[in-house]
């Protein structure tokens, strides 16, 4: 079957100034994301996974454009979303939602659900005014919410709840993507899974396509397709998920799964652990920017920086980008 | 799927009443609060009986009755706080006063606060050069002590009512843009807001639907202080013969004429001295208890 490319990101930087000096002039940059460039198919669900401050998050809103990209392509359904001006991003924007991560802080306190949705359609004009109330309770019955609680304010709901609102909040305008970014991080595990469950089954409901955002690799493993693995505002590896998990290959990737807690006492463990920090973004290490931690760094990786590539042994569409993909056996770390 | 869990009984009740209702349940254990309140209330009744349609009919004498044979009586039966040096009931001015003070107060601090409210609430939200000429407007306003600014516009302008209502609202001003413009950047940074933005909503929509009833609060504190500090500047300026002109029963105006007899006759000033400082007191002990009773709502 062949897969249409629903979102392509091209060569994506996203650099915050600081100011800094008595006349505020900008002294340097955080490079939060620093040249990316990924696809994502219709109806496919991609994870970007990384630890926190790898640009991940930047990454989703820079698509959105709730921040202004620094630079760089995002293409969706063939049309370049950076160069629209914001009036006519405003119409693109029922195609591409977001759900966030704080459920306490995603939707307006003062609003009551009924009033959220409603207000989601009347932006966007997808429904007639006078069925916006049914298509309201309709959706509150799509996220597992009941019709009794459509008057009620966020206050009266618990997480889970409101992180349903923030799910009918984006179904709303009917979309095709959904970003969400670390949508079920600040839920309690059996939540958690609810709501990851709800999300799957929107997507088959809905042909929905996902941007999933998360720190947590459990969860990335349970909802993806394909796996995109960031560091420090660059793309380390991408790859289905059964390549990514099963056979891992940037020194960094294999590190972030050996992390995975294994619910098994008399399992051999291959943790590999990470010396030091994750160096500042503001000025990042040359070549790769890995080499400051990963135990296999050599001269080369100071020098040369790595694109990704598809080695041998590795699946279609797999790439990794290390300079030593083959000279690091799968059980020397 | 999941169950869900039946959380209360459906809804009957209204949560905006709700809402007032535990603000109330807050308030009334702030003693002084409802005391401050409770004042207000009376002011307000009190400025009602001053009006030229029912004044006449409950109150003995007219507020510009000159009697210059009874002048600067002591309180007494017939003159509850006396005569002035022409023989008015104090008691009376003070009742007519009374409704002059509350409309300087509750126009000019309105006035102010919409515009201090709109430029705080636009630079907090745009940010950059936006704010920066904002606030550095702000900041010049606020670096003039207030009364000064008030005495500058009003000599300005000239002395009236109207243009000391002027004169107090752009005083006004700063103090409201400055607190609208930190809480409303502590709200742009929420989440929903993005979310409202992702959406396609339009600035305007997100600044007066989700930035301002959640920024409300701390306006409401900021502006039952401000009419204290309104009616203080007010019967300052009319003392200083800037502001309302006599024969209004202006309190401060009325101190004014009243100074030169303070020796004789101190009840001549002492009573709108006192009302002054009851009514400055009222506001400022209310502003204190609603920002008390408003901080745990806003924490949650």
């Amino acid at each position: 079957m062949a897969k249409k490319e629903l979102l392509k990101v091209e060569n994506l930087q996203q650099y915050f100034p600081i100011k800094g000096g008595i006349l505020g002039r900008t002294v340097n940059h955080v490079k939060a994301v620093d040249d990316i460039s990924f696809e994502v198919f219709e109806g496919e669900t991609v994870s970007i996974v990384g630890e926190s401050g790898c640009g991940k998050s930047t990454t989703g809103r820079a698509i959105l454009r709730l921040n202004e990209p620094t630079a760089g392509k995002v293409t969706y359904d063939g049309v370049d979303l950076a160069s629209l001006s914001t009036k006519e991003m405003r119409k693109y924007r029922k195609d591409l939602q977001i759900i966030f991560q704080d459920p306490y802080a995603s939707i307006n306190p003062r609003q009551t659900v009924s009033e959220i949705l409603i207000e989601a359609m009347e932006i966007q004009n997808v429904v007639p005014k006078k069925d916006r109330r049914a298509r309201a309770i309709e959706l509150m019955k799509t996220v597992g919410l009941n019709e009794h609680q459509a008057d009620r304010y966020p206050h009266e709901f618990s997480g889970g709840q409101r992180q349903r609102v923030g799910i009918a909040r984006a179904l709303s305008v009917n979309p095709k993507l959904i970003i969400a970014d670390e949508a079920v991080s600040a839920l309690d595990v059996s939540i958690q899974a609810q709501v990851l469950n709800l999300l799957k089954k929107l997507q088959k409901d809905f042909k929905l396509t996902y941007l999933f955002i998360s720190h947590d690799l459990g969860v990335v493993r349970h909802i993806s397709d394909r796996v995109i693995v960031m560091y420090l505002g660059k793309i380390v590896e991408i790859g289905d998920r059964v390549s990514i998990f099963d056979n891992p290959k940037h020194p960094y990737t294999k590190a972030l799964l050996s992390a995975i807690p294994v619910p098994d006492p008399t399992a051999e463990k291959h943790h590999v652990p990470l010396q030091g920090d994750v160096p500042s973004p503001i000025n990042p290490p040359t070549g790769c920017r890995f080499h400051t931690r990963c135990p296999f760094a050599q001269e080369r990786c100071r020098q040369e920086e790595p694109v990704l590539t598809q080695h041998d042994g590795m699946t279609e569409g797999h790439t990794a980008a290390c300079h030593f993909v083959n000279d690091l056996q799968p059980k020397s770390i | 799927m999941s169950k869900q869990v039946e959380t209360a009984t459906p809804a009957k009740y209204n949560p905006k009443l709700e809402y007032y209702k535990e603000l109330w349940r807050q308030l009334r254990k702030n003693k002084a609060a409802v005391v401050g309140g409770g004042f207000i209330v009376l002011f307000i009744l009190i400025s009602i009986i001053g009006t030229p349609w029912i004044g006449p009919h409950v109150l003995t004498y007219a507020p510009d009755a000159v009697d210059i044979p009874n002048k600067l009586q002591p309180p007494s039966a017939d003159h509850w706080f006396g005569t002035d040096n022409y023989g008015r009931d104090i008691f009376t001015r003070i009742i007519y006063g009374m409704k002059l003070t509350l409309f300087i107060g509750f126009t000019s601090v309105a006035i102010g606060g919409i515009f201090g409210v709109i430029f705080g609430v636009v630079a907090g939200y745009f940010g950059g050069w936006v704010d920066t000429i904002i606030m550095r407007i702000m900041d010049v306003l606020l670096a003039f002590p207030g009364i000064l600014l008030a005495l500058a516009i009003v000599s300005v302008l000239g002395g009236s009512i109207q243009n000391m209502i002027i004169a107090v609202s752009i005083y006004s001003v700063p103090a409201f843009a400055r607190i609208v413009r930190g809480s409303t950047l502590s709200v742009r940074k929420l989440e929903y807001i993005d979310a409202m933005k992702a959406l396609g909503a339009s600035h305007t929509r997100i600044i007066f639907k989700h930035i301002l009833p959640n920024v409300m609060s701390p306006i409401i504190v900021q502006a039952t202080m401000r009419i204290a500090s309104a009616v203080l500047t007010a019967s300052g300026l009319s003392f200083l013969g800037l502001g309302v002109k006599p024969p209004t029963p202006e309190w401060g105006a009325m101190m004014n004429e009243g100074r030169n007899f303070m020796r004789e006759s101190p009840h001549v000033i002492m009573f709108p001295g006192m009302m002054i400082v009851i009514v400055v007191l009222a506001f400022n002990i209310f502003g204190d208890g609603l920002r008390d009773a408003l901080d745990p709502k806003m924490k949650k």
